[in-house]
C-alpha cells in the first residue's frame, strides 16, 4: 500500500483553483519528483500535504490515516512528515549546530524542551547529520553566515535530524551552482529508501540525475506521471514545460536564479 | 588558573558585564548614602520587572505594552497583604468598611498573600494568553491587546476607591519583616539583591534550555518551528505565564521597598517605561535589561531634579535615537562587535 495517498485534492484561493483535483500515490521509500512551470501549484500541493493550507476538497492519507486538516506541529511530530521550504529557511542567529539540534526529533514537547540536555548521544546524532551534508567543519558558524547553498544543505540536515518518514523538499537546489546541484542530487538519492521523499524541482539535470518517478503538474492538475524518459517524450509535457524551462536556462550559465516564491 | 583565564576569555562580553554589575551592586551600600541605597533597592525591583519583559519581548518577540499590569497586580496584592496585618486599612475604613472583605481573606495570611502576589499575575497571563495565542493573532494585535489591558487595569484600580484606594493607591506599606520589626534599609537592599540574582540565574537557565532556544526561534520564524514539530502556542503560553509571575514578584518587592502602589504603577506609562529600559540596554541578552533599567532610572532620578519638565520629552528622544541608530541597544551593540570578531577568526581558521 502506498504510504501517501492523495485523492481529489483541490484548493480554491478566492475563486482561483491553485490545485484542481490531484490524485497521487507515493510508495514507501520512493523518491518522487514533482516538476512543472512556475505557478503550477507545486508549493501549494506541499502546503496541503503538510497542513499549512486547508484543502477545499479531497483528502490526504498518510500511513493509513487521514491527515487532512491536522495541526502543523502534529503533522511533523506525530505523523513524521518533515518539510523544507522553497529557499533557505533557517535560524540565522544560531549556529549551524544549534539549528540541527533544534530540529532533532523526540524533544519537542514543552516538558522535554525544558529538560533536554546535550548528551554525547545527541551530539553524535547531530554531528553525523552535519557530516552527511558536509557541514561538520562549519558547525560553529552562525547559520546566517553560511553561503546560499550551504544554507540549503543545512536545512536538509535539519530534516535528517528530524528523521521523518516522509521528507518534502521544495526546490532544494535553487540558487546552487551546477556542482552544488549535483552534490545535492547525490545527497537526496542517498536519503531515499530510508525515507520516502517528495521533491519539487525546476532543474532538469537534477531530475535526470536522480532518475525516478516524475509527476508533472500544470495549472494545478497532474499532466503526466511516469519515468523521466517517458515524461520527457510526452508531447503535452514538452509543450507546456520542457521547452520554456530549457530556454530559461540558456541565459544563466552556472548559477540558476531563484525562481520566485 | 590559566584554565580559568581561558574560560573567562571564551565568555561572551555581557557575562563580564554581569559580574561587574553584581560586584558593584554588592558593594554599593558601603559607599552610598542610605537614601541612595533605598532608591537603588527600588530600581533593582524594576530590573526584575525588566527581565520579565525581556523574556517575553527580547526572546520571544512578543512586545507587550501592558506588562505593568502584572507588575502592578503583584504590587497591589503584596501591598494589601501588608496593610491587612494591621487590620482594616484607613483608606477602606474611610468608606465605612469595618472588616476585611471576604474576597480579600486569603491576603490576611502573609505567606499566602505574598505567594498570591506572584501567582495571580501568572493566572491572569494564562487567561489572557489562552485567549490571544489560540486565535493565532499577529504581533501588532498582541501589542494592542496588552495596551488595552493596561488602560483597563489602571482605570479599574483608579475607580475602586474603597478596596484599592483609588488614585491614591495604597500607602505606608512597610518593609519585609521576619518575626519582629521590619528589616532595615540595608537589609532590605540585600534581600532585593539576592532576589535579583536568583531571578537572573533563573532567566539565564531558562533561555539556555531548548525551551529558550525555541522561544528565540518563535521570534525569528514561528511557522518554521511548527514544521519542526513544536506546538508553539504552548511555548508562548508558558513564557507569558512565567514572565507574568516574575513581573508580579518584582511588583511585590517594589511595593515593600518604596512603601506605596498606585494606578500609575500598572498603566500604560509604566509599561512603556519598561519597554524603553529594555530597548536602551538591548533586548534578548538579559544584561541589557539590567543595564538599561539602572541607567535610565538613575538618569531620571538625577536629571529630573534639574530638567523635570523636559524629562518625558528626553525619554522620547532617547527611545527614538535607539530605535533609529542602535536597534540592539548598548549591550547588543557590544555583543555584535564581539560576535563579528569571533566569526572572522572562525572563518580564518577554516
Ligand atoms: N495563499 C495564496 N493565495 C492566493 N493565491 C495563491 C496562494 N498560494 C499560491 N497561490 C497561487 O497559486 C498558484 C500556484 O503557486 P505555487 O504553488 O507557489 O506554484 P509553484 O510552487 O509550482 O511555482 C500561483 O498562481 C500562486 O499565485
Ligand atoms: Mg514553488
Amino acid at each position: 500500500m502506498a504510504i501517501l495517498e492523495i485523492r481529489g485534492l483541490a484548493v480554491d484561493f478566492k475563486g482561483f483553483r491553485a490545485i484542481d483535483g490531484v490524485d497521487m500515490d507515493v510508495e514507501r521509500g520512493e523518491l518522487r519528483v514533482i516538476i512543472g512551470p512556475n505557478g503550477a501549484g507545486k508549493s501549494t500541493l506541499m502546503d496541503l500535504i503538510t497542513a499549512k493550507t486547508r484543502p477545499t476538497a479531497g483528502s490526504v492519507t498518510f500511513d493509513g490515516a487521514d491527515i487532512t486538516g491536522l495541526d502543523i506541529s502534529d503533522i511533523s511530530a506525530r505523523r513524521g512528515i518533515g518539510r523544507k521550504f522553497q529557499g533557505p529557511n533557517i535560524f540565522g542567529a544560531m549556529t549551524a549546530l544549534e539549528n540541527v539540534e533544534l530540529a532533532l526529533n523526540g524533544h519537542n514537547t514543552l516538558i522535554k524542551a525544558l529538560f533536554y540536555r546535550r548528551t554525547r548521544q545527541t551530539l553524535e546524532q547531530i554531528d553525523a547529520a552535519l557530516a552527511r551534508v558536509g557541514l561538520y567543519e562549519k558547525r560553529g558558524l552562525p547559520a546566517g553566515a553560511l553561503s546560499h547553498g550551504e544554507k540549503q544543505w543545512l536545512e536538509i540536515c535539519m530534516l535528517l535530524a528530524q528523521n521523518p518518514k516522509l521528507m518534502i523538499l521544495d526546490e532544494p537546489t535553487t540558487g546552487m551552482t551546477a556542482e552544488e546541484t549535483y552534490k545535492t542530487g547525490e545527497l537526496i538519492m542517498g536519503m531515499s529508501g530510508e525515507h520516502t521523499i517528495i521533491v519539487a524541482e525546476h532543474d532538469m539535470d537534477f531530475v535526470r540525475q536522480v532518475a525516478s518517478t516524475v509527476t508533472v503538474l500544470h495549472q494545478g492538475r497532474v499532466l503526466a506521471e511516469g519515468g523521466i524518459a517517458d515524461v520527457e517524450r510526452d508531447p503535452r509535457v514538452v509543450a507546456v514545460y520542457l521547452k520554456d524551462s530549457d530556454s530559461a536556462e540558456d541565459g544563466q550559465e552556472s548559477v540558476k536564479g531563484a525562481s520566485g516564491a | 588558573m590559566t584554565g580559568l583565564l581561558a574560560a573567562a576569555r571564551r565568555m561572551r562580553v555581557n557575562r563580564h558585564i554581569d559580574i561587574c554589575l553584581l560586584v558593584f551592586l554588592a558593594v554599593f551600600p558601603m559607599f552610598a548614602s542610605k537614601f541612595r541605597v533605598d532608591v537603588m533597592a527600588g530600581f533593582m525591583a524594576y530590573v526584575i520587572f525588566a527581565l520579565s519583559l525581556d523574556l517575553l519581548w527580547g526572546y520571544t518577540g512578543l512586545m507587550s505594552f501592558g506588562h505593568a499590569v502584572m507588575f502592578g497586580m503583584g504590587a497591589y496584592v503584596g501591598g494589601l497583604t501588608n496593610a491587612f496585618q494591621k487590620g482594616v486599612p484607613d483608606f477602606m475604613a474611610k468608606y465605612g468598611v469595618t472588616e476585611i472583605p471576604s474576597f480579600f481573606a486569603p491576603l490576611a495570611a502573609p505567606a499566602l498573600g505574598n505567594a498570591l502576589a506572584v501567582l495571580l499575575p501568572g493566572l491572569l497571563a494564562l487567561a489572557v494568553g489562552i485567549f490571544i495565542f489560540s486565535s493565532r493573532v499577529s504581533g501588532v494585535f498582541f501589542c494592542l491587546i496588552t495596551m488595552a489591558l493596561a488602560s483597563a487595569f489602571a482605570t479599574f484600580t483608579n475607580s475602586t476607591q474603597q478596596y484599592l484606594g483609588g488614585s491614591n493607591g495604597i500607602n505606608r506599606i512597610t518593609r519585609f519583616a521576619f518575626g519582629g520589626a521590619p528589616v532595615s534599609v540595608t537589609q532590605n537592599y540585600y534581600i532585593i539583591l539576592i532576589a535579583l540574582a536568583a531571578s537572573y540565574i533563573f532567566c539565564l537557565w531558562l533561555v539556555n534550555t531548548r525551551f529558550g532556544k525555541a522561544l528565540t526561534s518563535i521570534a525569528g520564524n514561528e511557522d518554521r518551528l511548527r514544521f519542526l514539530g513544536y506546538k508553539t502556542r504552548d511555548f508562548k503560553l508558558l513564557v507569558f505565564v512565567l514572565s507574568g509571575m516574575l513581573a508580579g514578584f518584582a511588583g511585590l518587592l517594589s511595593v515593600r521597598t518604596t512603601g506605596f502602589v498606585s494606578p500609575t504603577s500598572c498603566g500604560l506609562e509604566m509599561s512603556t517605561m519598561a519597554v524603553v529600559w529594555v530597548a536602551v540596554g538591548g533586548r534578548g541578552n538579559l544584561t541589557g535589561a539590567v543595564a538599561g533599567t539602572l541607567l535610565i532610572n538613575w538618569a531620571e532620578s538625577i536629571l529630573s531634579e534639574r530638567i523635570a519638565s523636559q524629562w518625558q520629552l528626553t525619554i522620547g528622544v532617547i527611545l527614538l535615537l535607539f530605535v533609529l541608530f542602535m536597534r540592539d541597544g548598548l549591550i547588543g551593540a557590544a555583543l555584535g562587535a564581539q560576535d563579528r570578531r569571533r566569526q572572522k577568526k572562525l572563518r580564518e581558521a577554516l
